[in-house]
């Protein structure tokens, strides 16, 4: 039986060959993740593209981010997966591996899209954004060969490229060994990391910390207070450590001109979706934008329906 | 085909006998149709992988055979059999010789071995016992062999990371670590391939590692060697090398490779201590049964230059051995879950230059 539901439901939709098309699909097993997949119109779609695959914050916003990014897949021709980590199963998914695994349960996901034939699971790009970032850049220390590109947008904090701090502050041992052996794990796999095409966003007005904003004098004193001073300490140690151990790093930080946290008005006012459909360099370039900003249902194949599931 | 041509007298026509006999795990690459006749004139000559038709006489040990087709049979006296005549080290069991007598021959592995035993543990009974009809031979009366099914031999150049697993003894764990590491690698990403490298032909370890979800599953038996015990470490190189080409053909970008018994056994032993085996693989993970395994396995291994980079196998079943093994060896020990999960398979790949040295922060804080 299809775990697929169509926009439009029982109704037939007349989709628009310039659009793309915009799927809910439900989650398999008690520990399954709820997805929205955006499809590229078939004119454009890049069947051998990896897929970018979008992780949202602890709003979980994923609605509204596949909503956003259907319009990076009509430039891009990629399918864009938004899984859902809900809030009763998956409470701490930022740390990737504790407390629950959410790293397998996106695997999984990727495993049964790619059996279901929507797109290809061996690589593919990953953009997060505040929690989901955090997810994303310790999802790419653990699996560095799974993941073509990152792009981070406004993480609350980072895991630090350092062997003397225990996972998820930095890549050392836990004194504890209940805790795992997460950070060395993500060492092991550090050189190809830090050799990833990775761009950092961060707001340029999101430089004061908010009542989501973690705080802990570790942590503070480690990476700054705000989400700003963080990405520019992450991105500054990853350039350090690639240095250090011969690596050509791949490391950009760009601050989103007039933004603060909201995900919708950095994607949409501040450029942040022309970084992630690729253009590398579009904050540093001034003309017009690249996308244009209608409304966000007409941007796509959307059904009524669905958007109240 | 490659095989000498003989000129023996004695040709009978085998097509009628070969319609119900049981063809074993280990000629399982063979085409039945070329078997057209069975030579006993043969048998004093037989060469290891030769193909032998026989009748089982008594039953003995082995009470079944493994069928080419992935499942067991059921043995009856009076049933028809093909099998490779071979050799086999197996020190729970039998140890013996790929030579054949034309009255009566041991089944020494169920897989499909047919020789003489030489000597067996206490705790097993004699070996089936096999009535030989002939060697197999085409229409041309040459003697068909498992190296005429054989890949062609292939040079490997690299292109995968390669892991490779070793045991302590028989039975110490290798055949279930080496299938979750597959299983963990699969689950990462990786196209893997497992290959059962060294042994006698069983199919036991191959439908193991084709549960495990790998991409491409080989064993010795496909370069042409029923068993590799008594077999020149040269051959047995060849046939390593051309089971990784292939598996890099089948773009593979990850290769688990076992060895079979024990790390004193002389073959695998041989291999060990071979700088051209030795440039092969990344890590070598050690599968041990109890500590003192555990560190004695670390030593010799070391001894031979190439050190065990992790501990697994059966020893992981008890927290206190487990504790000791790791306490007395410093190695990481890797439970048959830690194999199975894709972060730590992984890590098990990447190459020791990309880990932070101990005790050196990359970057200060």
């Amino acid at each position: 039986m299809s775990k697929l539901r169509p926009a439009g439901g029982d109704e037939p939709v007349l989709a628009d060959a310039r659009k793309a098309h915009v799927f809910y699909r439900a989650p398999v097993g008690p520990r399954g993740l709820a997805c929205w997949i955006a499809q590229p119109p078939l004119a454009r779609a890049k069947f051998a593209a990896p897929p970018l695959v979008a992780v949202h914050g602890i709003s979980r916003n994923a609605r509204e981010m596949v909503q956003v990014l259907t319009r990076v897949s009509e430039r891009t021709g990629r399918t864009i997966v938004v899984p859902r980590f809900d809030k009763s199963t998956w409470r701490g998914y930022q740390q990737v591996v504790r407390p629950h695994r959410a790293d397998l349960a996106l695997l999984r996901l990727l495993e049964d899209l790619a059996a279901e034939g929507f797109c290809k699971a061996e690589r593919f790009e990953l953009f997060g954004y505040s929690g989901g970032a955090q997810f994303c850049h310790r999802f790419a220390m653990l699996y560095p060969h799974r993941v073509t590109r990152l792009v981070l947008g406004a993480a609350g904090w980072y895991t630090m490229p350092l062997r003397e701090q225990p996972f998820p502050l930095g890549i050392g041992p836990d004194a504890d060994e209940g805790a795992g052996d997460w950070g060395p794990q993500c060492a092991r796999g550090l050189e190809r990391f830090l050799a990833l095409p990775i761009d950092v966003a961060v707001g340029e007005c999101d430089n004061r910390p908010d009542a989501a904003t973690r705080s802990h004098p570790d942590l503070d004193a480690l990476q700054g207070t705000d989400r700003l001073a963080r990405a520019e300490a992450w991105v500054r140690a990853l350039h350090q450590t690639a240095d250090a151990l011969g690596v050509q790093a791949d490391a950009r930080l760009h601050r989103l001109p007039g933004c603060g946290h909201s995900f919708r008005h950095c994607a949409l006012k501040g450029r942040l979706l022309e970084l992630i459909a690729g253009d590398r360099e579009a904050l540093s370039r001034v003309e017009a934008r690249l996308f244009s900003v209608p409304s966000l249902r007409r941007s796509a194949v959307f059904s009524p329906q669905l958007l109240r599931a | 085909m490659v095989g000498t041509i003989h000129h023996f007298n004695d040709l009978r026509n085998a097509t009628g006998w070969l319609n119900s006999a049981k063809w074993t795990f280990t000629t399982r690459r063979v085409r039945e149709s070329d078997a057209h006749f069975a030579s006993a004139a043969a048998l004093a000559q037989a060469r290891p992988g030769d193909l032998l038709l026989a009748r089982v006489e008594q039953i003995g040990q082995h009470k079944r055979v493994q069928l080419a087709q992935g499942r067991h049979s059921a043995l009856y006296a009076g049933d028809l059999v093909v099998l490779a005549c071979g050799a086999r080290y197996a020190s729970d069991q039998f140890e013996g010789v790929a030579e054949l007598d034309d009255t009566l021959v041991d089944m020494l592995a169920s897989g499909g071995v047919a020789g003489r035993m030489r000597q067996r543990h206490q705790k097993v009974t004699q070996p089936t016992r096999l009535a030989p009809i002939g060697l197999l031979t085409d229409e041309q009366g040459r003697i068909l062999n498992l190296q005429d099914y054989a890949l062609t031999e292939r040079c490997y150049e690299g292109g995968a990371k390669a892991i490779v697993v070793v045991g302590a003894s028989m039975n110490a764990g290798k055949t279930v670590a080496t299938s979750s590491l597959a299983y963990g690698l699969v689950r990462a990403g990786h196209r893997v391939a497992a290959i059962k490298a060294t042994g006698t032909g069983s199919f036991g370890d191959f439908l193991s590692f084709q549960d495990s979800g790998a991409h491409y599953v080989a064993d010795f038996t496909d370069a042409g060697m029923v068993s590799t015990y008594r077999e020149p470490l040269s051959r047995i190189m060849r046939g390593i090398e051309t089971l990784m080409a292939k598996a890099v053909e089948a773009r593979c970008e990850a290769i688990v490779i076992e060895l079979a018994d024990g790390i004193l056994q002389q073959e695998t032993a041989g291999l060990l201590r071979s700088a051209e085996f030795q440039r092969l693989f990344g890590a070598v993970l050690l599968a041990v049964p109890d500590a003192l395994s555990a560190l004695g396995g670390q030593q010799v291994l070391a001894g031979m230059g190439m050190p065990a980079s992790a501990l697994t196998g059966l020893v992981t079943l008890s927290p206190l051995a487990a504790q000791e093994a790791a306490q007395c060896t410093g190695l990481p020990l890797l439970y048959r879950h830690d194999l199975c999960d894709p972060v730590k398979a992984n890590s098990l790949l990447s190459s020791p230059a990309a880990a932070p040295r101990d005790g050196q922060p990359l970057v200060s804080a």
